[in-house]
């Protein structure tokens, strides 16, 4: 054989190369499990990522307590006293909560509040390439994580899980260029869509796209998820308009999100693994 | 063991401590939100100081590495890694001298390249109109910081590899 002798690298190449795009043709279906390469390495990986992460976390809150110990002391008093105007305001909020309930069982609607249940998670590592914004936590399918669940913090929206290993999963945050969350603007009632888009992700921004152009939504109107399109529940808190333009056909209009999550500083997060 | 297979080990065991350090560390350390690529220097420093089989073989695992950080689709940076490698050997035969500037040299350029190939197959593809916005904003800063990175991942890698030319690096 003498032409395969010849050009046997070529061939090589050639043959591992249509392999490679077999398996990006096979791993762009959408399935709920990882592949086995990707599960493997995320379950011999994470734990030494949980590790390096922890000590620079720890590191970066050693120095930070060191060089900003008097601020700590202020701000430590203003929390208490916002915490006191908090409690305050739970205890009346709970007084409402038992008259709601109780007006809606006489009036024989259902409760509309629903409560999630969650897993907490950590942040144990960031996507290597500079292009998207997804990190990995270090919870999986052994503590009941689901490709698809939502994931949030205290503060709103954070994006989903799009890979769920066993002891890991990919988180693709609310900013990056692929994402894309239903939303509802509260005010008004008016829904959209938000998407992430490349430049306005490394500012920590996002954009909204196709709102009605008779929409009266204005800059500082706050934004949550409207329940449609399957993966996030209604009513978690995306974040605000920070400004509203028409878009370039005139049809419509858009606008810029501020999230209210910081994903330069996400560390700890809440996976919704379930309804009660 | 033998002295090549040992190399080797050292090689992939310089990779892995790569890829966590990418995806940990050196993700804490960006400027104006970008990071350097301690993947992408480790598959160029390689390159130059292997054959086209082994650096081809060392850029598809390194691809798969960054395919596994980002939970995309599986095998683009392979491809794009192990193609990036083979240039890098075949380019490197013809033009690289072994010095640190030569080697920081072609870890810049390599960079651009490949980052401008993944941001076109990415998004120029898809119509996504900051493209060019980004090639300046991100590909040209995470190539100068790769560039200060580049010189001591290449001596670590002639280090643990024991490359001798017998002539200086800093020529």
């Amino acid at each position: 054989m003498p032409f395969f002798e010849r050009n046997k690298g070529k061939i090589v190449l050639i043959a591992v190369t249509v392999l490679l795009v077999l398996v990006m043709a096979l791993s762009a279906i959408p399935s709920a499990k990882p592949n086995f390469v990707s599960n493997a390495v995320g379950v011999v990986i994470s734990p030494v990522q949980k590790v390096i992460s922890k000590c620079i976390t720890s590191t970066q809150g050693f120095f930070s307590f060191i060089f900003n110990m008097d601020k700590y002391e202020t701000e430590n008093k203003q929390l208490a006293e916002k915490i006191a105007v908090l409690e305050k305001e739970i205890r009346e909020t709970e007084e409402l909560k038992k008259e709601n309930s109780r007006l809606r069982a006489m009036l024989e609607m259902r409760e509309r509040t629903v409560q999630y249940e969650t897993e907490a998670a950590e942040v144990i590592a960031k996507e290597a390439s500079n292009w998207f914004n997804a990190f990995t936590v270090d919870k999986g399918t052994a503590d009941g994580v689901a490709t698809g669940n939502p994931v949030i913090t205290s503060k709103g929206l954070v994006g989903y899980v799009s890979e769920a290993g066993t002891t890991y999963s990919k988180v693709v945050s609310l900013i990056d260029s692929t994402a894309s969350v239903a939303a509802v603007v509260k005010r008004t009632g008016d829904s959209a869509v938000i998407e992430g888009d490349l430049k306005l992700q490394e500012q920590g921004l996002c954009r909204m796209v196709y709102i009605n152009k008779n929409s009266v939504i204005t800059a500082g109107d706050d934004l949550e998820t409207s329940g449609m399109g399957g993966i996030y529940p209604r009513g978690i808190y995306i974040g605000k308009i920070k400004e509203v333009s028409a878009d370039g056909t005139g049809l419509s209009q858009q606008a810029i999100i501020e999230p209210a999550v910081n994903f330069d500083s996400v560390s700890e997060v809440f996976i919704i693994t379930g309804i009660k | 063991m033998s002295t090549r297979k040992k190399r080797y080990i050292i090689s992939y065991v310089l990779l892995v401590a790569a890829y966590i350090l990418q995806t940990t560390l050196v993700r804490e350390i960006a400027i104006f939100k970008v990071s350097p690529s301690l993947i992408l220097v480790s598959v160029v420093c390689f390159s130059l100081v292997n054959e086209p089989v082994g650096a081809a073989v060392y850029g598809g695992i390194a691809g798969i590495l960054m395919d596994i950080s980002s939970g995309r689709t599986l095998g683009f940076n392979a491809v794009l890694m192990m193609y990036l490698a083979l240039l890098v050997v075949f380019a490197g035969q013809e033009f690289f001298r072994d010095t640190l500037r030569s080697a920081t040299f072609v870890v810049v350029l390599s960079t651009v390249v490949y980052e401008v190939v993944y941001a076109f197959f990415n998004f120029a593809i898809f119509g996504d109109s900051s493209f060019w916005y980004m090639i300046f904003r991100v590909v040209l800063v995470e190539a100068l910081y790769n560039a200060v990175f580049a010189p001591f991942v290449y001596m670590l890698y002639r280090r643990f590899l024991k490359i001798r030319t017998g002539h200086s690096l800093f020529d």
